[in-house]
């Protein structure tokens, strides 16, 4: 019987191959008339477009919501979205949280016990009483 | 067409990775930065290379009374690996110091089994940073226990400190660290004063310690700990040669953990003190983990 290939689909694995930022677009909301935008206006004015330039992989949406709070809203590569209010904010303290929702996953916040996680088989392989030191009484 | 580009950039340049310009994906790859100068580097890179040294300087810096590589024997006077590792900020390197540097030899064992080690599948890696060990093999995601200021999601970094690598059937090890430096009551020494020697009175006498007949790199034959080591200097672990592997992370970016409240009071006292907690965690992803061949670590140079 002459070889067959396997059907398999590769692995995901984003940083082994390439490296691709999870966070694909920020919206960034802000106000004219409330006194809580005007930290972010003075972002939207000065520090956005260096951060824009740095990050082009980012898509970065400036809209303005009347009457609200400003707020920066990031969506990522899973679907999730994560939403900062930045009410009252300075410049510097708003870029901060552009800066986290640039570095996180869209995964959920949760206590991880164990600081690696693999899905690889083990390299040793698993234990069995055949194969090795041989118990003798 | 493009690979023909590509293997004629990597036979012209003699670099390990062919030049940046071909590889978009790799524009912030700065693993070997022994060229680094400050006045090389254009401005866009040169932020990326020193964050990059910052790191590899805390999570790999090696010192030099502590390093004892595996079972082998070694000049101690080499520093051929620590020169083209540790990022060229602080020390002035130059192209000709990696090809110039004298190679140390491999241990007999080393050279035997290294092939059979690296001809097998997969293979682990006991990675430490700061000291703290990782078991990992590729592909696997590391949340560090602190967060790196300085690492922007997509920096590589090259882990150099192992302590074990294996595969299925062979493990190496780094050999046993330097035994452990008594503190100086243990070995001082009763000595009864001769003019005295009648009314017993006793003094006691440091050990003398061997400064001025041995040199430096000859601190694990003093029996005698100096006066005061630094905690980070008490060297448990030894860690294998940094020739022998090549060990690559990506910073993949910053998680952190769900807020903590942690209420403080005491019995009888009503008042309740809350402590907010939320730590922030650096997310790596274990790019790649090689063993190099005997050839290409007896040939010295390029580590890539």
């Amino acid at each position: 019987m002459p070889l067959q290939a396997l059907r398999t689909v590769a692995k995901p694995q984003n940083g082994v191959g390439a490296f691709i930022l999870q966070c694909k677009r920020i919206d960034l909301h802000y106000c004219d008339w409330a006194g809580s935008s005007k930290g972010m206006n003075d972002f939207l004015r000065t520090t956005l477009p260096a951060f824009a330039k740095q990050n082009p992989s980012i898509e970065l949406s400036v809209s303005p919501r009347p009457g609200r709070h400003p707020v920066i809203k990031g969506l990522y590569i899973n679907g999730r979205q994560k939403a900062i209010c930045v009410r009252n904010m300075e410049s510097g303290e708003i870029l901060r949280k552009v800066e986290l929702l640039k570095a996180a996953s869209g995964e959920r916040l949760r206590r991880e016990r164990r600081p690696v996680k693999s899905a690889n088989e083990s390299v040793r392989g698993v234990w069995d009483p055949f194969h090795g030191h041989k118990y003798r009484i | 067409m493009l690979s023909l580009n590509l293997k004629r950039a990597l036979l012209e340049s003699r670099l390990p990775v062919p030049p940046t310009f071909l590889l978009p994906w790799a524009a912030s790859l700065t693993t070997v930065s022994h060229t680094t100068g400050a006045g090389n580097v254009p401005p866009p890179l040169l932020n990326t290379v020193q964050q990059v040294s910052a790191e590899e300087q805390a999570a790999g810096s090696v010192t030099r009374k502590a390093q004892t590589p595996k079972p082998k024997r070694v000049d101690p006077t080499t520093t051929l690996a620590r020169s083209a590792t540790v990022a060229g900020t602080e020390r002035p390197t130059t192209p000709s110091t990696l090809f110039s540097s004298p190679v140390a030899p491999l241990s007999e064992s080393v050279r035997d089994l290294l092939p059979l080690l690296q001809a097998q599948g997969s293979h682990y890696i006991t990675a430490h940073i700061h000291d703290r060990p990782y078991l990992i093999t590729q592909g696997d995601t590391v949340r560090l226990p602190f967060f790196m200021k300085d690492a922007e999601p997509g920096d590589v970094l090259r882990l150099n400190k192992a302590t074990n690598i294996g595969s299925r059937d062979y493990t190496l090890k780094a050999s046993a660290p330097a035994p452990k430096l008594k503190s100086a009551t243990t070995t001082t020494r009763m000595v009864l004063d001769p003019t005295t020697g009648s009314l017993e009175s006793h003094s006691r006498v440091m050990p003398a310690t061997s400064l001025d007949s041995n040199t430096a790199g000859a601190s694990a034959a003093m029996a005698v700990a100096p006066h005061f080591i630094p905690h980070i200097a008490k060297g448990k672990v030894s860690y294998l040669d940094e020739r022998l592997f090549v060990c690559r992370a990506v910073v993949m970016g910053m998680e952190s953990e769900p807020m903590r409240m942690k209420e403080k009071t005491k019995r009888r006292n009503r008042k309740i003190k809350t402590v907010r907690s939320k730590h922030r965690y650096t997310v790596l992803k274990i790019k790649e983990v090689r063993i190099r061949g005997v050839e290409e670590i007896e040939g010295g140079g390029e580590l890539a």
